[in-house]
């Protein structure tokens, strides 16, 4: 798995080697480059890389910016590309990727090769190929998505998208472990635009007339999500789907509140992958619930938030954990294991809940027992 | 200074930014030649009709959809000809539910593709909770509204440099209404007694909390190096004065019981934070195998908390009228310091070692006075002024190996750890809430993709608690998920998510376990018609043992259960029989059922059913647009209290036009 940039650094010391005209040895290069079709090295050979990688990196290794076009003969430019793959070439042509990935940058950062790598051996063979057979193996000669295991494909991407502070933790993100990389919800080339009525409405989003806006605008304002949230997520996480349809829950399928507000789908160090501490998460829109109060709840100053409420959806009011609120505050008030509750139990028969009477109970200022 | 004036003006700063941001605009725009844009938008409007039978605060919090002329969708497209040419490539404005919906949203976005994005954006929500009082239900409602205003701008000076400003507005209005009894401070038992305890004062709180978050930051890429640093303010301020319902005095009988009228003449308490934050991370590529990451965050929490009030008791009527003026002062404040550092290290070409590592902690500390004063008194009375202090600290490690044998096939495996100590004090005293816990739980994951129809997804955790901090917490839990998409065909597709959990703590009877399966199954033959539908059973079952300090026998060896079962039925079909014409089915239905008692006791709950659908037909009609007809309903209904149940249906007429 080694990064991209360091090995590009590396083909480039490999190609002044070769002879520039001989598309054997050239396309050997880029099946040795696209990793798979390429002949298993021998661990020397690993080590030898590692070495050279240590100490180019050591040695202050270009970084992707700075790298110099080595063999520009082997890029073709996009154009090129868009004579056989023209339904995707004009997609990307919409793209802020495009407009970027321009000439002020080296030639191996422009357009469709910038990701796909350096396309003349497969636009050569490709224009050749006389049979199927042909055309599969001219295919093999450029890096394809699609033949590559997750995690070189992330590696592909996080060789530029690394400068958002979001993807930093993306080499143990959950979605890796779970073969997730970044083409399965982003894409530089969406192709279904229009209206498609092989999706139906979901339900509550339409019952809140949702609008269904035109898939590549949303395609384009949004980071070139695939779809729209909660969809995409709902691709994957049905379960979830089901919960917020409860009677109760966070306005997800409303269009108020989006996945990515509470999660970060690219890693995080916190557990379900919030892109804050549970407590943190929370607050940025219950912010009057977090404090610090003088007398804080301990269980929610400790455990979170979710130690009393679930936070997708639920038909139990204010999304606690359970129907019956005084069930769950009884848990851990009983003696002798945490704090006693000197009530009788009669008392809690006839007054219902405690929050009947605690009502400050996420903490307060001035009541050490939450009380008015 | 500046930071008062901003929080008092807030929209000033981002009006600025604006300003700044048209005035460089030339200076962006040099040497660029005059672009053109293409302009495009679409506008949906329609009227909703209502008709509802039932219980409306059900109805509110559920769904709250009103009567009335709508804005369902808007939104107005601005794109470059000719992106890169100028000084603005793309710019957009949405907005969706406008007019009286209960989740309005508005968003603005502009763009130069590589140097700058400015995104600005507005949402609010409604949220009812108003049922009918009973002697088990929480003495609790709320109306309110929370808005939220959102500014973004991102600017790319360099490849290698961003600059990121940011700012969040959090408003939240409305009331929030509790029936609650009125005699815990100081001199308030003396003065009404077991009487107020037994009566409880109906009080409302109008709302008017505001929170602002500044913040700036840089991303910056220094070779194989990525550098974040983000300096941010945030404040809030939460005004609350109590009242009676309705702006009305607040009175415990009214005049009508002159000898036991409880008058609360004012009661004001107010809140205020300010809490910096600054953080720093970094990830590096140091060497081709090896990533490193790290980082540390800085946040600072304090503010005042003030209360002022006063309140007239008769005392039963044998003495003169009683005035009891309570005030109250207290500080708090809260240090935090996050540090992390990891790394991933290729270890070999198909196995990777990720390791993590994260040290939290806050101290908090809090004072509080509070006193009563009574004119028949000599000197005010005061509950002795009160130091209280956190300490708390964890510590998180979490090492996983991913293995790859092949691009269909991944499995990860690790540990995750977690040490946390917490220290409570009160005046300087060790006090409860004090204590160690230590968790480690394995975790096991794969992702196998074996044909290119089917893939399956698995993980499993054990994670075991020793010295839970609460019992909430148990001391054993057992996980597993298994999900499965497979595609027939290009037509049909199956997905199936499949989960369990089992926690306990076996000394103290504490046992909850959860089940959960969710399949759904979607047919899309051609492009002119689309069908799913899913079926999700979700079973909760929990049990707890509860025993009482005081109150009738028997003290102990009761049993707190509770069980629950969602189902949830959810479907939609879309059908485009002419060209022009298009329907459009969907739906849910949920039943729940389930009980939760204690021992000998009759459960407080039952079954409850939701169901909600709409259905809508739409034409499109060559030069007005798309009319359309829909016709939502919903009902919900509750064995065991039937006051709440309700029955609705909305008839929606829109017209969506595309220009």
């Amino acid at each position: 798995m080694i990064p991209s940039n360091t090995r590009q650094s590396l083909m480039q010391t490999m190609r002044t080697a070769e002879n520039p005209a001989c598309g054997a040895q050239r396309a050997a290069a880029l099946r040795h480059r696209n990793g798979r079709t390429a002949p298993r090295k021998p661990i020397a050979g690993v080590r030898r890389i590692a070495l050279l990688a240590a100490i180019a990196a050591l040695a202050g290794a270009p970084s992707h910016a700075q790298q110099t076009a080595g063999a520009a003969a082997d890029y073709v430019g996009s154009e090129s590309c868009g004579i056989c793959h023209a339904e995707y070439f004009e997609q990307f042509k919409k793209t802020y990727m495009y407009t970027v990935l321009a000439e002020k940058y080296p030639v191996e950062q422009q357009g469709c090769e910038a990701c796909h790598g350096p396309g003349r051996a497969h636009v050569e063979a490709a224009s050749e190929a006389a049979d199927e057979a042909a055309r599969q193996q001219a295919a093999t000669l450029i890096y394809s998505f699609a033949r590559h295991s997750s995690a070189e494909n992330a590696a592909k991407c996080l060789a530029c998208h690394r400068k958002n502070e979001n993807e930093r933790h993306f080499t143990r993100s959950t979605h890796l472990a779970a073969g997730v990389f970044c083409a399965d919800c982003h894409t530089a080339h969406l192709t279904a635009t229009a209206e498609n009525p092989r999706n139906p409405s979901a339900p509550l989003r339409a019952l809140f007339s949702v609008p269904n806006r035109d898939p590549e605008r949303q395609w384009l304002d949004n980071r070139l999500l695939k779809m729209e949230q909660p969809q995409l997520c709902y691709t994957c996480h049905k379960d979830l789907e089901a919960q917020f349809q409860l009677p109760v829950r966070h306005r997800v399928n409303e269009g108020l509140v989006k996945c990515t507000d509470c999660h970060n789908p690219h890693g995080a160090l916190s557990d379900h992958e919030l892109r804050a501490g549970n407590h943190d998460t929370c607050m940025q829109c219950h912010v009057e619930k977090g404090g610090p109060f003088l007398y804080e709840h301990a269980a929610a100053r400790i455990e979170g938030c979710t130690a009393c409420h679930t936070p997708h959806g639920s038909v139990n009011l204010n999304l606690m954990k359970r129907r019956q609120q005084r069930q769950l505050c009884l848990e851990c008030h009983v003696p002798p294991e945490a704090a006693g509750v000197p009530h009788p139990r009669l008392g809690f028969q006839a007054s219902g809940e405690c929050t009947r009477c605690h009502v400050d109970i996420h903490g307060s200022n001035y009541q050490e027992e939450f009380l008015r | 200074m500046r930071s008062l004036f901003f929080r008092k003006q807030p929209m000033a700063y981002c009006y600025s930014l604006l300003l700044l941001l048209a005035a460089a605009s030339p200076a962006l725009a040099q040497d660029a030649p005059a672009s053109t844009y293409r302009f495009s938008g679409a506008v949906g409007l329609g009227y909703r009709f209502l008709d509802l039978n039932g219980n409306q605060g059900k109805y509110n919090q559920v769904l709250n959809l009103q009567e009335g002329f709508r804005v369902f969708d808007t939104q107005l497209d601005f794109l470059a000809e000719e992106p890169g040419a100028g000084w603005l490539d793309r710019f957009t404005i949405t907005g969706q539910n406008l007019g009286g919906d209960p989740y309005p949203a508005i968003a603005a976005q502009f763009r130069k593709h590589g140097l700058y994005e400015l995104r600005l954006g507005y949402r609010a929500t409604q949220y009812f909770l108003d049922l009918p009082q009973t002697s088990l239900s929480p003495n609790r409602a709320w109306h309110d509204r929370r808005r939220f205003s959102d500014l973004e701008l991102r600017y790319t000076p360099a490849r290698d440099l961003r600059l990121r400003f940011f700012y969040n507005r959090t408003r939240r209005d409305g009331s929030d209404l509790a029936q609650s009894p009125f005699f815990y401070l100081p001199l308030g038992p003396e003065v009404w007694s077991a009487f107020g305890r037994a009566n409880r004062l109906p009080w409302e709180i109008p709302l008017r909390e505001e929170a602002d978050l500044f913040g700036l930051a840089m991303d910056y890429r220094l070779k194989n190096t990525n550098l974040h640093i983000a300096q941010s303010l945030r404040s809030y301020n939460n005004p609350a004065d109590l009242r009676g319902l309705s702006s009305a005095p607040l009175e415990l009988l009214g005049p009508l019981s002159p000898s036991q009228n409880l008058v609360v003449e004012h009661w004001t308490g107010t809140t205020t934070q300010e809490i910096p934050t600054t953080s720093i991370h970094f990830d590096s590529q140091v060497l081709s195998r090896l990533q490193l990451r790290g980082g540390y965050v800085y946040s600072s929490s304090s503010g005042p908390g003030d209360l002022d009030a006063t309140i007239v008791s008769p005392l039963g009527g044998t003495l003169a009228p009683v005035r009891l003026n309570i005030t109250g002062r207290g500080a708090s404040d809260l240090n935090s310091h996050t540090a992390e550092f990891g790394f991933s290290w290729n270890v070999l070409s198909r196995l990777d070692l990720i390791s993590d590592y994260r040290y939290q902690s806050f101290a908090q500390r809090s004072e509080r006075t509070l006193l009563a004063t009574r004119a028949d008194l000599p000197a005010p009375v005061s509950l002795s002024a009160e130091r209280l202090q956190w300490d708390y600290g964890l510590h998180t490690l979490e090492t996983q190996l991913a293995f790859v044998p092949s691009g269909e096939l991944r499995l990860q495996a690790g540990l995750r750890f977690f040490k946390q100590d917490a220290t409570r004090k009160v005046n300087g005293a060790v006090a409860g809430g004090t204590g160690r816990t230590w968790t480690y739980t394995p975790v096991v994951r794969v992702s196998w993709k074996p044909l290119a129809r089917l893939s399956v997804r698995g993980s499993f955790e054990h994670t075991t608690v020793v010295d839970p901090y609460t019992r909430l917490v148990p001391e054993n839990s057992l996980g597993s998920s298994i999900q499965v998409q497979y595609a027939f065909s290009d037509s049909w597709r199956l997905d199936n998510v499949w989960s369990f959990r089992n926690r306990e703590t076996e000394s103290l009877a504490y046992k909850i376990h959860s089940r959960r399966n969710s399949t759904t199954l979607s047919y899309r033959p051609e492009s002119l018609v689309g069908f799913y539908g899913g079926f999700t059973y979700d079973s909760f079952w929990s049990e707890n043992s509860v025993r009482y300090l005081t109150g009738a026998p028997p003290l102990s060896g009761l049993l707190s259960t509770d069980q629950t079962i969602d189902r949830t039925l959810f479907w939609g079909l879309k059908v485009n029989p002419a060209r022009s014409l298009l329907l459009d089915l969907s739906g849910q239905f949920i039943r729940a059922t389930g009980l939760g008692a204690f021992t000998g006791e009759p459960s407080d709950f039952g079954p409850l059913t939701w169901a909600a659908w709409d259905s809508q037909i739409a034409y499109d009609f060559p030069r007005l647009g798309r009319m359309a007809f829909g016709w939502q309903r919903s009902y919900y209904l509750e064995d065991l209290r039937r006051s709440t149940d309700y029955g609705a249906n909305t008839f929606t007429l829109r017209i969506d036009r595309r220009f």
